[in-house]
């Protein structure tokens, strides 16, 4: 957690705007279409939008946050697991997000 | 009495050999210090012995049993790097906790960090945070610690203070140092080595490094 107070402000910032994104998109349509399969049906650009800007930050970290690997090494905490619970960290907040949007506009996440 | 001994250490880079022929053993009750020229490997010898490196082949050994990833086990090894690795937005006494060490113990040695002791890590300058780092890792509870250059930046009245916590520590630890500020490394150290062509020699006197061309 202390490793994802690093970068949570962007990575919100970003998770916002996909849910604004995605909650304008559903909104729009909501009106002239009757049936829908939920919210994730309006997800999937915004998911990449995320998935690039989560790529580009991860770069980001590699190239110049590199040196700060050493301080959670130093606790016994491996690259990988570290970046890997933090970018998990940061897609089920999206997720979560993305839910709350739904709930919005009365739309599930997903329905069949 | 713990050792931690590395051997056999095969590291190239683009086809450029840098270590080859290396052994080394520290001891806890000894400071041993690394000397060479600069880009002879000391730093890349001490992330192949922290783990974070991974040379073409390198044997680490926590007394006589071979370790991977020694990272992994920081009650037995910590390490300084040569950059600032804390990161910024920190508190001293988060840091101090996360580490298991007292604050109370920096704010005796150096009182001016008593002051403001809730101010974020990246609002002290350089030489301050530097201090800090070394502090903190000589403190952290650890059978040896790995400094790469933790006498330059620092004031010489720092300097001089660290040397006492350096020797004072060096009772329950092993503490492995490099720096070019030799004069403050030798007053420290119990052992020498020296990385020359990417093998080690270890300096019984420090007229040797003369003759192995480390002095002017």
């Amino acid at each position: 957690m202390i490793f994802y107070r690093g970068f949570w402000i962007p990575a919100s910032l970003i998770t916002l705007f996909c849910c604004l994104g995605a909650w304008l998109v559903a909104g729009s349509q909501i009106k002239d279409h009757k049936e829908f399969n939920g919210i994730m049906m309006f997800v999937g650009p915004f998911f990449w939008i995320k998935t690039i800007t989560n790529v580009l930050m991860l770069l980001y970290i590699l190239q110049f946050k590199a040196h700060e690997m050493y301080f959670y090494a130093n606790l016994g905490i491996r690259k990988r697991e570290l970046l890997g619970i933090a970018f998990l960290t940061d897609y089920l907040i999206f997720f979560i997000a993305i839910y709350l949007t739904g709930l919005s506009l009365k739309l599930p996440l997903i329905s069949f | 009495m713990k050792w931690l001994e590395v051997d056999s250490v095969d590291l190239e880079f683009h086809e450029k050999r840098v270590l080859s022929d290396v052994y080394m053993r520290f001891e806890t009750g000894k400071v041993t210090g690394i000397l060479g020229r600069n880009g002879c490997g000391k730093s890349c010898l001490m992330k192949i012995i922290f783990g974070t490196l991974q040379a073409r082949y390198s044997n680490v050994r926590f007394s006589g049993k071979t370790v991977f990833q020694s990272y992994r086990q920081p009650e037995k090894i910590r390490f300084m790097p040569q950059d600032s690795f804390i990161p910024k937005f920190l508190r001293l006494k988060n840091i101090f906790e996360l580490y298991g060490c007292d604050p109370e113990d920096l704010f005796n040695d150096f009182p001016e960090f008593a002051k403001d002791p809730d101010i974020a890590f990246g609002h002290y300058s350089f030489g301050q945070k530097r201090l800090l780092e070394t502090y903190i890792i000589l403190k952290s509870s650890s059978d040896f610690v790995l400094l790469d250059e933790p006498f330059s930046y620092i004031m010489p009245v720092y300097v001089e203070k660290l040397k006492l916590i350096i020797k004072k520590e060096k009772t329950g630890k092993g503490i492995v140092i490099t720096d070019h500020l030799y004069r403050d490394l030798l007053d420290v150290s119990d052992e020498l080595y020296m990385i020359r062509d990417g093998t080690s020699i270890p300096i019984k006197d420090p007229g040797e490094l003369r003759t192995f061309g480390y002095l002017p």
